[in-house]
């Protein structure tokens, strides 16, 4: 059984846009890993189909069984995390070994005053139309 | 970790489901082996007879017959032919020119087949060394046994639907997957190219068969000379469906190129069978058996003649396949188009309008186009646009029920009215007629007064002041009232059942002007702070945060003035993101 763990070089997992995120990443107990991958993304999540896109890769080569890397990116400027009443953007790290592909993933907000920023819905206004009114 | 938001994870599906799926799957496996089978026996026959000998022949008859192989009176035509040859010293006869009765509804088909194998002519036929008297004069065709592929795609179809109804998904067998694997997803892109494609392809296919190839004979057959003919016999032909029975003109005539006599039955290039008893019946009443009439021969090949070669009302029919196939092209390029800008702006989530560079870079402040100057915003969807499309619809929908309309129209006048059908029909022929009114609508909004927006700055931030000027142009005097919004909505394309939908939520919507006095409404500017703490626009795939400014206007006994004018609101500026 492999064990992977994502580590952030500070308590708190929010970031505004353009901020470094750094930290560290460790797995044990697997020998036959030939490689890992740290991915930096984001994914919808809501009533939509989902989509994810990812926007910083690192790779780790010749890793051994049990080992821990560092590992450093700049922040993205968009898109922020955020929840709204049909979609939700929201970033993460993923940690994939590879040929198993075991995986493990780390949630984080990005957004302006490190929040995620929240979306309201408001009632909809009719529009559209044959308007039948006559005279002023 | 889990995401419950997220539709990874496999569902448990309960039995009473898993029973009935298995019954669908199932009657996609039986059918397809079914249907396997029989191909997959009569091309195995086929390929026997390359193993035959080839025998030198001789042969006795050569004719056309309109009798099956049992004697019964048919409405096709059958070669009928005989030869001998020598088998290891013994003398045999065979009367089979296939392993199955060759015959066709067009008797020149079959007349090309008695100029081939001429009575005294010399022929080579295929022998069955394990049984002598066998023999055939053509061997199975190589190509045939392809078309097992055809009834082996139900039944994978069959059981690939009972193997995944079945199959063990526990939770400790369920592995997790790499949700970041989202971004490179394309399986329902491939089935959009397949399914395009295959309209494309069909259409086109159909396309030809009814419509480029009679035409090409029409056209061709301008230089065929006329040459007096005797009709033999005239019946229509009724071929009996599914749906019905069919109709085709046959009149078989004779007529004498170079003191030949050669028979045709074709009556234009058309042919096939339709729908319409009495049009057909009226033909054939002008061509009673023993009267003389003018038909006109192809000088390359004399079996080949027709009574009518000029354009016929029928062919319009042609233009529907070809419907389907502009419609999978306009799929196929949408779909291929969206793929390759996918590919070269890969994981973006700014919208492309807003990008400097689509190399897939991340998303950094860099990337971003910013526009400060005053820019003229693109109006979403032009009313021309709208117009078309529905009228493009309408056709293609209202094109259909007609075809089947008409049917319950011909059996309620012949006294066989199709009740079930009719009912069926019911909503199918209302949301034809919404159609139709739909079209009234979007044409009469065609002459709506027509906005044009511009902003500053073209590309606002979150927190810019955004400053709207307008003109309208056209009949502003009939708008009782004008408002123009910035608004901001959530928009998602989900999957609902077998099809997909789309949901749309306002989260922001600000006033930037209302006018009721006529004089003010032609042109006019406002201004609108775009909200610093909420979301700037956002891309995905399946996923939107769309802002635009909506133009709204009231008319009186009139379809409405509602324009949407899409805007790129970018992040907001890191310096003033420090004062929230």
């Amino acid at each position: 059984m492999t064990e992977l763990r994502i580590e952030l070089s500070r308590d708190c997992a929010a970031f505004e846009p353009g901020e470094e995120l750094s930290g560290s990443v460790t797995w044990s107990g697997e020998s036959t890993i030939r490689s890992l991958e740290l991915r930096l993304f984001w994914f919808t999540r809501g009533k939509g189909i989902e989509d994810a896109g990812v926007v910083e890769k690192l790779a780790f080569e010749q890793p051994l069984p049990t080992e821990t890397r560092a590992f450093r990116f700049k922040v993205p400027q968009a898109p922020y995390s955020c929840t709204g009443t049909l979609v939700s953007i929201t970033w993460a790290l993923e940690l994939i070994t590879y040929p198993s592909k075991a995986v493990t993933r780390r949630e984080i907000e990005i957004g302006p005053g490190k929040r995620s920023v929240s979306l309201e819905s408001l009632p909809a206004i009719k529009t559209g139309g044959l308007s039948v009114r006559v005279g002023r | 970790m889990s995401f419950p938001g997220n539709s990874n994870s496999a569902r448990p599906v309960g039995a009473g489901v898993k029973f009935f799926a298995s019954l669908f799957f199932l009657v996609f496996l039986g059918m397809g082996l079914v249907f396997a089978w029989l191909v997959a026996r009569e091309a195995l026959a086929g390929l026997k007879t390359w193993t035959w000998a080839r025998t030198p022949c001789e042969i006795i008859r050569s004719d056309v017959r309109d009798t099956d192989v049992r004697g019964r009176k048919s409405d096709d035509f059958y070669f009928d032919v005989e030869y001998r040859y020598d088998f290891k010293g013994q003398n045999h006869s065979s009367s089979r020119h296939n392993l199955k009765p060759t015959s066709s509804f067009d008797y020149s088909t079959v007349g090309l087949l008695t100029e081939a194998y001429r009575p005294g002519s010399h022929s080579i036929c295929y022998v069955n060394p394990s049984a002598p008297n066998e023999a055939v004069l053509e061997r199975g065709s190589l190509l045939f046994p392809l078309l097992v592929l055809f009834p082996m795609i139900f039944v994978a179809i069959g059981a690939g639907g009972i193997y995944g109804t079945w199959r063990q998904t526990s939770p400790s067998q369920t592995k997790t997957r790499p949700i970041s694997d989202l971004s490179t997803k394309a399986v329902g892109r491939t089935f959009a190219i397949v399914f395009f494609g295959a309209f494309a392809v069909i259409g086109g296919v159909v396309f030809y068969f009814i419509s480029i190839r009679p035409l090409s004979g029409v056209f061709n057959a301008r230089k065929w000379p006329a040459v007096p003919c005797t009709v033999i016999s005239s019946n229509v032909r009724s071929h009996r469906g599914d749906k019905g029975s069919t109709y085709s003109i046959n009149i078989l005539y004779s007529y004498v190129i170079d003191d030949h006599t050669y028979k045709a039955n074709s009556y234009d290039f058309i042919g096939g069978s339709s729908s319409g008893y009495s049009r057909k019946r009226a033909i054939v009443a002008r061509y009673p058996p023993g009267s003389t009439s003018t038909c006109y021969v192809n000088p390359r090949d004399p079996n080949q003649a027709v009574l009518k070669r000029g354009f016929t009302p029928l062919m319009w029919i042609g233009l529907l396949p070809l419907l389907f196939c502009l419609v999978g092209l306009v799929g196929l390029t949408s779909t291929l188009r969206k793929k390759r800008q996918e590919a070269s702006g890969a994981n973006r989530s700014i919208p492309t309008s807003a990008l400097r560079n689509l190399s897939g870079a991340p998303a950094q402040d860099s990337s971003f186009v910013e526009e400060r100057s005053t820019m003229a915003l693109k109006r979403g969807t032009s009313p021309w646009v709208r117009f078309v499309v529905i009228v493009i619809f309408a056709l293609f929908w209202n094109g259909i029920i007609s075809v089947f309309l008409t049917q319950v129209v011909k059996g309620w006048r012949s006294n066989h009215f199709e009740w079930f059908i009719a009912l069926f029909l019911i909503p199918f022929v209302l949301v034809g007629l919404g159609l139709l009114v739909a079209i009234g609508y979007f044409f009469l909004a065609l002459f709506n007064p027509l906005p044009s927006l511009s902003v500053t700055p073209g590309t606002p931030r979150l927190g810019d002041s955004l400053r709207v000027d307008w003109e309208i142009s056209g009949r502003v005097e009939s708008l009782r009232s004008l408002r123009v919004r910035l608004e901001g909505i959530e928009e998602v394309t989900y999957n609902n059942g077998n099809k997909t939908a789309t949901d749309r939520s306002v989260f922001a919507r600000i006033d930037i002007a209302s006018i009721t006095l006529p004089q003010d409404m032609r042109s006019g500017s406002g201004g609108v702070t775009v909200p610093a703490g909420l979301m700037h626009s956002f891309a995905s795939q399946h996923n939107k945060i769309a802002w635009s400014i909506r133009v709204d206007g009231s008319i009186a006994m009139w379809p409405d003035l509602n324009e949407e004018f899409p805007l790129t609101v970018l992040p907001g500026r890191p310096n003033a993101r420090e004062g929230l």
